[in-house]
């Protein structure tokens, strides 16, 4: 019992003669960070893509007896879409000095009618000082599709015609999410001149930010088939609008 | 607008598993102690000193992409369309569904392709050798300067961005630019790098 006290006496010693060398020789670092969080997402006919990158670098100042070699950067990506990506991602370790470019994707086979939330997140974490960067957002996303009414017409060069439209929504599908107001229709026969359909459908991948206890903001609409982005028909019956103001 | 999603419970939980406060104080000070380190950080330098949130500090392209340089979005989209030599089928779907939101000719985009491919390659070559010789140099307790690989990227980026004008047609390169200046919305680059 006794020799047991002595050894815990000599223990609390030498680790007080061992801080103070330490604090004399103490190591001091801050970080600068100055990294770009990019996402993006994209759509077909049956998927949602996205994608979430870290790009960049920081500057570290480094004071005192620091060991440089056991330092190093980890970045973390959060990337999920509907049901899938709920994980944060290792995505790369660097050195201090390192330049990090990364990214994590993801693919969600989407159902039409459903609104999907995207969470997007990046964070650099170091093994000494812990998280230094940490940056991100959070989108509602959804598949929406549109019916229009062709209201006014005019030439363009090439054959080409715009077709200004109106929406043709059922009134319980009012107001659509998406809502263009024109339309390029090209000459179907090239070298031909092009005539408006008089109803068209269009279909988009509409993105809003999502922030809690604040008012929704407006969809912004991406086409997700480009070439005409619309299918013209002849069928005058009102289209079943996606619509989640 | 401000998107930023901080202290959210995914946060939480990576702080949890990767370094929880409590174990990092512990662990800092049980190194202390037993004076096995020569880089003593106390828990109230790593706090102060390296935590550092990034968020103060970054510029919201969602709220304001009239502050995100030409030069950093170009590089951030160009990233995000490249893909590697050999890609995967989905990375291929993905590659269409964006080059589809992008809009332009099947021979812009077949330029726009090959563009690319050497972009990827060349980016992260570049990136490759400059990390070599920093991992190189930290390995021995040396400092690595960034500042002259952060010039030699931005004229990469520059030269990429005067050869895809010149090789696109006056449309294509439109659209290009169009899709660029429409996605700044999602990012979100730091003040240092809006302002370089």
């Amino acid at each position: 019992m006794k020799s047991s006290l002595w050894l815990m006496i000599a223990a609390v010693a030498l680790a007080l003669l061992a801080g103070k060398e330490a604090s004399a020789q103490g190591c001091s670092v801050s970080y600068d960070p100055s990294f770009s969080l990019w996402e993006n997402e994209f759509a077909d006919s049956t998927n949602i893509y996205t994608q979430v990158g870290i790009d960049g670098s920081g500057t570290m100042t480094v004071e005192g007896m620091c060991d440089l070699p056991y330092i190093t950067h980890t970045a973390y990506i959060w990337n999920s879409v509907g049901s899938v990506g709920n994980s944060w991602v290792p995505v790369g370790d660097y050195c201090p000095d390192c330049y990090v470019s990364t990214e994590q994707d993801d693919i969600l086979p989407y159902d039409p009618n459903q609104e999907y939330t995207f969470d997007f997140e990046g964070q650099m974490w170091c093994n000494i000082g812990g998280e230094f960067f940490d940056i991100g957002g959070v989108l509602d996303l959804e598949l929406a599709y549109t019916k229009s009414e062709t209201i006014a017409s005019q030439p363009m060069t090439g054959g080409n015609e715009i077709c200004l439209l109106s929406q043709w929504c059922t009134p319980q599908t009012q107001p659509p999410d998406c809502n263009p107001s024109n339309v390029i229709q090209h000459p179907i026969i090239l070298g031909g001149i092009a005539s408006c359909s008089p109803y068209y459908s269009s279909f988009w991948l509409a993105e809003r930010v999502k922030l809690p206890y604040l008012p929704r903001t407006p969809w912004i609409c991406e086409p997700v088939v480009l070439e005409q982005n619309a299918v013209g028909t002849d069928d005058p019956s009102y289209g079943n609008c996606t619509s989640n103001p | 607008m401000i998107r930023s999603a901080q202290f959210s419970p995914k946060n939480a939980g990576l702080r949890l598993l990767i370094f929880p406060a409590v174990l990092r104080r512990g662990l800092a000070q049980l190194l202390f102690l037993a004076g096995l380190t020569t880089a003593t950080i106390s828990p109230a330098q790593s706090n102060a000193t390296i935590h550092n949130h990034g968020a103060a500090s970054m510029v919201d392209g969602a709220a304001h992409p009239e502050n995100i340089p030409d030069v950093v979005a170009y590089r951030l989209i160009l990233l995000g369309l490249s893909q590697p030599a050999n890609p995967t089928d989905n990375q291929m779907k993905r590659h269409l569904a964006q080059f589809r939101a992008i809009g332009m000719s099947d021979s812009d985009n077949a330029t726009l392709i090959v563009s690319l491919l050497r972009f990827n390659a060349d980016y992260h070559s570049m990136i490759e050798t400059y990390n070599a010789a920093a991992t190189a140099a930290n390995a021995s307790g040396q400092r690595m300067d960034i500042n002259s690989f952060l010039l030699e990227r931005d004229q990469f980026i520059q030269s990429t961005h005067d050869k895809l004008k010149s090789a696109l047609s006056a449309d294509g390169w439109g659209h290009l630019d169009a899709f660029v200046q429409g996605n700044k919305k999602h990012m979100k680059i730091s003040v240092a790098e809006a302002s370089r």
